[in-house]
């Protein structure tokens, strides 16, 4: 049984599943784009820059569900919402 | 973030939060001609495909410090702003899917997109940031020169696209043809537009074009040429036949009976035509690019499958959309259509992109792909065991070498120095449709060897 929406996008990093492409991703180009540390993709060898999951609907639909992204970001939401 | 949903290098839509406007939301986005660009190649849609209002259950802030993480406060770059934190959103996975197969007509590559993690062990949309470094090879000159050499392509699609209207898979895998010096079989109904496609390619190719009317009453000679007796020489002399020219279109090819068909196909195979005692090389390059009619049957001759087999392709040419019909009623719903299109590329420029082609790289692991699809074909019951008595031959090792070949000519198109696997899937249809012979309990069943194919590339593991 899936678990409540609210309950997964906020739950412990240990049950996502970090974005693999070669080695884990890293900090991408090191770079501060957006000149606000929220902004800025963050990431090292043990600390993926972006993770993903997926909460699985009815098991016989291909595409039922709902897609998850998370991305580690070098400061908090100022102000927050 | 840029989502590549069928591995082909080029970004097919954007996901992401927009915090620009006075209400922040999560959007999927179209590629589009915003200044707000990454890579500087693409762009952002203004107005995203669709938006999501953020609430609490779709969009979540909180730091890299907590328990589940680790318990230790993470500050990846040192920055001023406090200690890392996690932007977490989500979206409907199925507006993904409706979003990469209406607005992009991408077919959704389901070993990398489709979500299931209790049978496939993973779920996220494929991401390239960078090409695979063990797929790309060690290719960025050659990138480089397929980029500057390859700058014809886009300028013949544009000038094909001024006569023919959509097609754009008709026009593509006809241009796989030219670039692998291989033969391409068209089917379709009437009035698809193949022979026209096939007129306008050839006029943009400064290359000797001929066109044959296969009737039941055609000669082989009327093709080859003949040996006339010359009787002021007493002798007989070679009258070479209009099979010599570069671009050939056999159209209707299965309404002449076999000796016909053996002669063109013949001459497809060897690249030479035989007249007495002397062989005559054909011209290069040299295309066949045939026609015929799926349906109407009376009064034809089905091509043999031996003989189907020496097409490097046969292409299923469909009813246009909607919008194309509508753009077709305003371009030629007239007396007078302009159908003519203007020379962009010569046969010389054709053998060099060849050359180029033969270069790219293909990594082992998708070789080993395309070796398991043939693979697959010969055996179907590895794939499901019910598939036994339905194939009654797989795809013969010139479908291998095919299929390998066409994949270039497919990245190549796409700018590419290196085969994907999507390359592969892209191609799999039209390369191994006419190898698979399907046996009579199929036909009985009614499984065509399309539904064969998506089931060897839903099952195969894809690298």
């Amino acid at each position: 049984m899936a678990r409540s929406q609210a309950a997964t996008i906020d739950s412990g990093s240990s049950t996502w599943t970090p974005v693999l492409y070669a080695t884990t991703l890293p900090d991408p180009s090191n770079d501060q784009q957006t000149g606000q540390q929220e902004g800025d993709i963050v990431g090292n060898a043990t600390h993926s820059a972006l993770l993903t999951k997926f909460e699985e609907g009815t098991p016989s639909l291909l595409t039922d569900g709902v897609i998850y992204y998370r991305l580690h970001l070098g400061g908090e939401e100022n102000p927050p919402d | 973030m840029g989502i590549d949903a069928n591995g082909d290098g080029a970004l097919d839509g954007f996901i992401g939060v927009d915090n620009s406007g006075s209400a922040d939301k999560i959007g999927i986005w179209d590629a589009g001609t915003q200044a707000n660009t990454s890579p500087s190649t693409t762009s952002i849609a203004a107005t995203p495909y669709k938006s999501y209002a953020l609430i609490s259950t779709n969009y979540n802030w909180r730091p890299v410090a907590t328990v589940a993480d680790g318990g230790t406060s993470i500050d990846i770059d040192g920055g001023t702003s406090g200690t890392d934190h996690y932007l977490s959103f989500s979206v409907p996975f199925v507006d993904l899917v409706t979003y990469f197969s209406t607005v992009k007509g991408l077919t959704v590559d389901q070993n990398s997109t489709v979500c299931r993690p209790s049978v496939q062990g993973f779920c996220f949309l494929r991401i390239l940031p960078l090409p695979s470094p063990s797929m790309s090879g060690s290719t960025p000159e050659l990138a480089q020169r397929i980029a500057e050499q390859g700058s014809w392509v886009p300028q013949v699609r544009a000038e094909m696209a001024r006569v023919v209207v959509g097609q754009n898979n008709l026009v593509e895998k006809l241009l796989i043809g030219l670039l692998t010096n291989g033969h391409v079989l068209l089917e379709g109904v009437p009035g698809l537009a193949k022979t026209l496609a096939v007129k306008a390619l050839a006029g943009t190719l400064s290359v000797n074009f001929k066109r044959f009317q296969f009737t039941p009453d055609l000669l082989p000679a009327d093709l080859l040429g003949t040996l006339i007796f010359n009787p002021r020489e007493g002798e007989f002399t070679p009258k070479l036949g209009p099979i010599f020219a570069n671009l050939i279109l056999a159209d209707e090819v299965n309404r002449s009976p076999a000796k016909v068909q053996s002669a063109l196909l013949e001459a497809m195979q060897e690249k030479q035509v035989t007249l007495g005692d002397t062989t005559y090389k054909l011209p290069d390059p040299f295309l066949v690019l045939a026609t015929q009619n799926p349906i109407d049957q009376e009064g034809t001759y089905q091509l043999p499958e031996a003989q189907l087999d020496r097409f490097l392709l046969k292409v299923r040419v469909d009813y246009p959309t909607k919008t194309e019909e509508r753009q077709i009623l305003d371009l030629m719903s007239t007396s007078s259509p302009k159908l003519t299109t203007e020379a962009i590329i010569d046969g010389t420029k054709v053998i060099e992109s060849r050359h180029l082609v033969n270069e790219v790289y293909v990594d082992g692991s998708v070789k080993d792909y395309i070796v398991d699809i043939i693979t697959a074909t010969r055996q179907p019951d590895t794939i499901q065991p019910g598939w036994k008595n339905l194939i009654r031959a797989g795809a013969s090792p010139r479908g291998t070498i095919n299929l390998t070949l066409g994949s270039k000519a497919l990245a190549y198109l796409r700018g590419r120095a290196f085969v994907t696997p999507q390359d592969i899937k892209d191609l799999a249809h039209d390369i191994l449709r006419h190898r698979i012979l399907l046996s009579y309990e199929a036909e009985a069943e009614g499984v065509t060897s399309e539904a064969i194919i998506d089931g060897i590339l839903a099952k195969l593991p894809v690298p």
